[in-house]
């Protein structure tokens, strides 16, 4: 469906999805996806960054990839259009309501992967015509559906429910992941953490180091009532996790937290003052590689787990 | 399916394990599972609210089991309840018990005693910490027990799908994959991520043999994926259904478990019916052939 040799995803993490990593992992087979305010500033033009984003993985890799649309924000349209213009094939939309947007971009000739985290959105996205659901699971770093389900038992429970294709996310990041994933039904997995910790993404060293040295116990989750998000464990989430127990309101949690500390912390490093979005499976990344060879590692760790499957059938 | 480090750990013919629910996990129940080939549990109290009376139930429940078959079954104890307090060990030693799991406190207090009675020990564990600790005390497996689990729960919050590796990496003992595992699907999921085989305890309330109340069974069957809730995060996070009793929120945490208290797992959205726990065991032992046959 999506013209790739293996259905493994990249996430579109907001920083730090650059065009860099995109294309390693399109070139490697699976499919890289750019997220429009990668690497930008906080004054910078969106527009301007997303397009240039898309050129610069054309000209790193001739394969698909694809953009993540967060499609509540303000602005949307215009970057539908770059995308559009820029000959996108592929985008995968999360956190607004897929009715709004897939028809727009069917029209244009896009395949549409939408991020659910429950069996009634995944519902709701395939009555959208989205071509397949993408299950997040509450193992997943940065922002998580309310209802906390986690991948093993939302991914079949979605599968069950839809018959558009299930790609699995949320706590995966080797070859054992992703036979799990397909074993619950997942046709694909989608993968951001693993993602992060690579020679190509633009994240910063600190942060990727963070999650090189973040143990099983390593993140934690905030802001359970208004958007719960995953990150590192660190003075920012201590702070938060405080201002929620003593009941900060949830107008003082936004201002707090607002916009710039995950940019602070996975773009410039600041691993206290920063926000740094990544999934319980950090405490299993033990190394800082190439995207490809993520790609290639679990490509080649399949064939070994599925002979010991098969091995005890 | 052939035999696993677990399956010949414990003598069983499929390494699925029925979790050892307090007040629920009654001999009947672990008969039927230990006939079907996995390894049946009993709780102490199943059936029995007024602790006072455990050590009369035990034996007797542990009797009931011995006459239903003669496939081995194990007991469940919480360390915590028991302390230093070998007597209801004892029992079971008495009895013939051959498999103890153990949670909810140290595996150094009873694990070498159990053994040199030649019991078999599975130690519950929710964290690698824990999971290493239990090695080096010596005990025969752990248990991994994810998020997803119903009842009281670690404070970390590890899901099965990053738990179990994670300890897998970290351990060279058995792992046995409990939390969020309810078919041949959750099955074989946790296989691929290096189980040696799973404990499950919803998928088991919702069947003919467990002594859980028809209401109970009932909820779970009609459970969606969005039907449980964790409780008493910040003292002892518990995993229910959501209803009028657990929705209070936090007050919950400090009330005492009532048996009509509805504890699952976040499995329960994907249980449809009431079966045997017999038709458990065989539906996963054979979807497991098919779904590897896939892969």
């Amino acid at each position: 469906m999506l013209g790739i040799e293996y259905p493994i995803i990249q996430g579109g993490m907001t920083w730090i999805a650059n065009a860099e990593l995109a294309a390693a992992v399109s070139s490697a087979g699976g499919l890289g996806i750019i997220s429009p305010n990668a690497s930008m500033g906080l004054e910078d033009d969106l527009l301007a960054n997303l397009r240039s984003q898309i050129r610069t993985a054309k000209s790193l890799t001739d394969k698909p990839f694809g953009v993540n649309l967060v499609v509540q924000i303000p602005g949307i349209e215009d970057l539908i259009g770059v995308i559009i213009e820029e000959g996108i094939e592929v985008v995968t939309t999360s956190a607004g309501n897929p009715a709004t947007y897939t028809p727009l971009l069917k029209e244009a000739g896009m395949t549409v992967l939408h991020l659910v985290a429950s069996v009634r959105q995944a519902r709701s996205a395939e009555r959208s015509g989205v071509d397949a659901v993408i299950a997040e699971g509450y193992e997943a770093g940065g922002h998580n559906g309310l209802d906390e389900i986690p991948t093993l038992v939302l991914v079949p429970q979605v599968v069950d429910a839809v018959s558009i294709p299930v790609v699995a996310a949320g706590g995966i990041a080797d070859a054992r992941g992703f036979l799990a994933a397909l074993a619950l039904g997942g046709e694909g997995v989608q993968m951001g953490t693993r993602f992060i910790a690579t020679h190509e993404c633009i994240a910063h060293g600190n942060f990727k180091d963070g999650i090189i040295d973040a143990t099983d116990t390593g993140t934690m989750v905030t802001g359970r009532r208004l958007a719960p998000t995953r990150g590192l464990k660190n003075d920012f989430l201590a702070k938060v996790d405080e201002m929620e127990q003593q009941g900060a309101t949830a107008e003082e949690l936004f201002a707090f937290i607002g916009f710039a500390p995950s940019r602070i912390g996975q773009l410039k490093g600041k691993m206290q003052e920063g926000e740094l979005y990544c999934g319980a499976i950090s405490g299993m990344i033990s190394e800082i590689m190439s995207a490809g060879d993520v790609v290639r590692n679990i490509v080649d760790g399949y064939s070994g787990v599925a002979a010991s499957l098969k091995q005890l059938s | 399916m052939k035999k696993t480090r677990v399956s010949e750990l414990l003598c069983i013919d499929y390494p699925i394990i029925q979790g050892g629910m307090s007040l629920i996990a009654n001999a009947e129940l672990a008969a039927a599972v230990s006939n079907a080939g996995g390894l049946g549990i009993i709780s102490p109290n199943a059936g029995e609210p007024d602790w006072t009376k455990v050590r009369g139930n035990l034996r007797s429940q542990i009797r009931k089991a011995k006459s239903l078959t003669d496939k081995p079954f194990g007991v469940n104890f919480p360390i915590h309840i028991l302390g230093q307090d070998r007597s209801l060990l004892d029992i079971a030693i008495e009895e013939g018990v051959r498999v103890v799991t153990t949670g909810a406190g140290s595996p150094s207090l009873h694990t070498g005693y159990l053994q040199e009675h030649h019991v078999r020990v599975l130690h519950l564990v929710a964290s690698v910490k824990h999971a290493k600790g239990a090695e080096k005390s010596g005990v025969d497996a752990v248990i991994a027990e994810g998020y997803e689990s119903g009842g009281i729960n670690s404070p970390d919050e590890l899901t099965s799908f990053v738990l179990v590796p994670q300890v897998v990496d970290a351990v060279s003992i058995p792992v046995i994959a409990a939390g969020g595992i309810g078919d041949a699907r959750g099955f074989a999921a946790a296989l691929a991520l290096g189980a040696e085989g799973v404990q499950m305890g919803t998928v088991f309330i919702a069947t003919k043999e467990c002594i859980a109340d028809q209401d109970y069974k009932d909820a779970i069957v009609a459970a969606n994926d969005t039907a449980t809730i964790i409780t008493g995060r910040g003292s002892m996070p518990i995993r229910g259904l959501k209803s009028e009793l657990i929705t209070q929120g936090q007050q919950i945490a400090e009330a005492d478990i009532a048996p009509k208290q509805m504890i699952c797992g976040a499995v329960a959205g994907m249980i449809n019916e009431i079966v045997s726990a017999g038709d458990v065991v065989r539906n996963i032992v054979e979807g497991y052939d098919r779904i590897v046959a896939g892969l």
